[in-house]
């Protein structure tokens, strides 16, 4: 096949804008395939070619992989770069690009596919001898619930074979919990995922979120490209990201990483991915906890201590090259911070707030870098999430770097929409935070009132 | 025919002829991009940022008949509005996909220029991964203009139609 020079870039604003930014760095052209609501993003003014895909809601624009399809041919695309979320994991869009003769950026759909059912994973991952969090197979019913709880041990987790990404979770601390959360979880996972398979895992109190990015090309090769902390969520998304991860050993660290590269290998991945896993920090164990097959919201802290661009990767990798690095030319320089910025309003239980912006000046300076998709009279719309920039830092240790995310923060300035900055200077400037004292439950303790606080 | 016409069914009788695979060509108010094998050649006005001109690509010509036939008149695209359009009302896609103004090779179009038009008429195909949805008018009056060619890529709220809302009964 020729080499691709037309990409369709099947996502919406800060990632829309990454991937088009790639393509023109690498000569390529870029079509972006655009509901009625982001006509007018700054994407939209980026791409080479617009074409609007359908109305706002994502069910008749975004999801619709034959609208997608049908996008990409008409425009003669040769690849499609789906982004995160929307159609990025459903393994139909890469086979329907397969059967049309167009690249889709990102694994085959058969490594989607098996990624994508979590239960599937964790039996896979099982089988290479790595832990997985200790949990159960299939709960049919709630007597069968109840007997795995009780071996496994209370509290106990809840989760959506077909979900992933925090979507679809219950904790149940005990048995009339557990009976509430499994019809309601089966309800939800139904309506969400169209599949109401439930099982079981530990529910792990002192836990931190890691990950490691991997890079494999079609020949075989594997390579990681260290892991990331993303301990700091609230309700299951990520708020702060850092690379490396500071606090955990450098066994804990190596472990991770090796058994990164021999999921993918075992896959026999393409493209970048990301394993995820939980590390119990009382028992000092990680377990594998899933894998996402695309790139992610986070990758950024990655690119800033590696020097790798993941998306050019991407396309580079989907284009049928080899890996152009081997694992001992990456090094990590330096210490990473990534604050995920929301339009909401942390003071009012971080109630969404799209609207205009009139008011829009970035923070700058030496290795302080934001990926956004808004500007000065930008009107959010209210149909999709409710990131609007991610700022990302980068220093030569992690205090070094704290100090340049809060003096970023303070230079940002966003006038017209709510956005959650106070909440994230409130974190960082938290004693906790900056001793490492904390796990994946830690922000949902905070007590935050709102930007007087 | 108007004199921007004429001359772009000299371009594209040109390309045919050439061995070139690709053209771009870019004016003050056009931007005209005639690619071979299969990519609907398309003429897009007001074009937010324009590719930079010449560039060629490798590919071979496609024999489809539904794709836009250079003998025949070419339409030129006014920018897109849900506005009426001097007292006309726009019918508009509703979903993306390639447009075909015949319900098949070499028969007669839905609807032309004058053609009397019901709520339920017909008047255009659009399809997306081999799947045919009917565009119904939606509206009663007499067409007034056709606003896409055959077999082009139509996005989501692209003007297809100008309808004149007449009282067709007199």
């Amino acid at each position: 096949m020729a080499s691709i020079s037309r990409v369709l870039v099947a996502n919406r604003g800060e990632i829309a804008v990454r991937v088009i930014r790639a393509c023109r760095e690498m000569g390529i052209y870029s079509i972006l395939a655009a509901s009625e609501a982001d006509k007018d993003s700054l994407p939209a003014k980026m791409a080479d070619r617009v074409v609007c895909i359908g109305p706002p809601s994502p069910e008749d624009s975004y999801l619709k992989i034959e609208t997608v399809i049908t996008a990409a041919l008409g425009t003669g695309a040769d690849a499609v770069h789906p982004g995160y979320g929307f159609l990025a994991e459903r393994p139909e869009l890469a086979e329907e690009c397969h059967r049309h003769g167009i690249r889709f950026i990102g694994p085959e759909a058969d490594a989607i596919r098996r990624m994508g059912n979590k239960l599937l994973a964790r039996g896979i991952v099982k089988k290479l001898g790595i832990a997985v969090v200790p949990g159960s197979e299939k709960v049919g019913s709630f007597r069968e619930a109840l007997e795995t709880a009780e071996e496994l041990g209370f509290p106990v987790l809840l989760k959506s074979a077909a979900g992933g990404g925090g979507r679809g979770m219950r904790v149940a601390a005990g048995e009339s919990e557990l009976r509430a959360g499994f019809v309601s979880a089966a309800n939800e996972s139904r309506a969400s995922f169209g599949d109401d398979t439930l099982f079981l895992e530990r529910f792990i109190p002192n836990a931190r979120h890691l990950e490691v990015q991997i890079l494999a090309d079609l020949f075989g090769n594997v390579i990681h490209l260290g892991e990331r902390d993303c301990s700091l969520q609230r309700r299951y998304q990520k708020i702060v990201e850092e690379a490396p991860a500071s606090f955990v050993s450098p066994g804990i660290r190596d472990g991770i990483r090796e058994a990164a590269v021999r999921v993918a290998a075992s896959l026999r991945y393409r493209g970048a991915g990301t394993i995820e896993f939980i590390f119990d920090q009382d028992r000092c164990e990680f377990y594998f906890l899933e894998m996402n097959t695309r790139i992610q919201v986070e990758h950024p802290v990655t690119e800033v201590i590696t020097g790798v661009d993941i998306v050019k990767e991407q396309i580079r990798l989907a284009d049928d090259h080899p890996l152009g690095l081997a694992q001992g030319q990456i090094s990590f320089s330096g210490h990473a911070i990534e604050c995920r910025v929301n339009a909401e309003s942390p003071g009012s239980g971080f109630r969404p707030c799209p609207g205009k912006i009139t008011a829009w000046r970035l923070p700058g300076g030496d290795n302080v870098r934001v990926d956004t998709h808004g500007y000065a009279g930008y009107a959010a719309p209210p149909y999709y999430d409710s990131l609007l920039a991610k700022v990302i830092v980068r220093g030569p240790d992690r205090p070094a770097a704290i100090e340049k995310m809060r003096c970023s923060l303070d230079e940002f300035t966003i006038g017209g929409v709510d956005t959650s900055i106070p909440f994230l200077q409130f974190i960082l400037d938290h004693p906790d935070y900056r001793s490492g004292g904390v796990n994946t439950r830690w922000v949902e303790s905070l007590a935050f009132g709102g930007p007087a606080s | 025919m108007s004199h921007a016409e004429e001359e772009i069914i000299q371009i594209l009788q040109f390309m045919d002829k050439s061995s070139f695979d690709e053209l771009q060509l870019s004016t003050n108010d056009l931007l005209l991009i005639v690619r071979k094998n299969g990519c609907v050649a398309g003429i897009d006005h007001n074009q937010a940022s324009l590719p930079s001109p010449g560039r060629i690509s490798g590919e071979g010509l496609s024999n489809d008949p539904l794709l836009s036939d250079p003998e025949s008149e070419k339409v030129e695209h006014s920018e897109s509005s849900d506005k009426e359009q001097d007292g006309l009302l726009p019918i508009t896609a509703p979903i993306l996909g390639i447009c075909y103004l015949q319900p098949e090779p070499g028969a007669p179009p839905y609807v032309e220029v004058g053609t009397a038009v019901e709520e339920g008429t017909t008047i255009c195909l659009i399809e997306t991964m081999k799947v045919f949805n009917a565009v119904r008018s939606g509206v009663r009056g007499s067409i007034q203009r056709v606003c896409v060619n055959n077999g082009e890529l139509v996005e989501y709220g692209q003007t297809l139609f100008l309808v004149s809302q007449e009282d067709i009964n007199g």
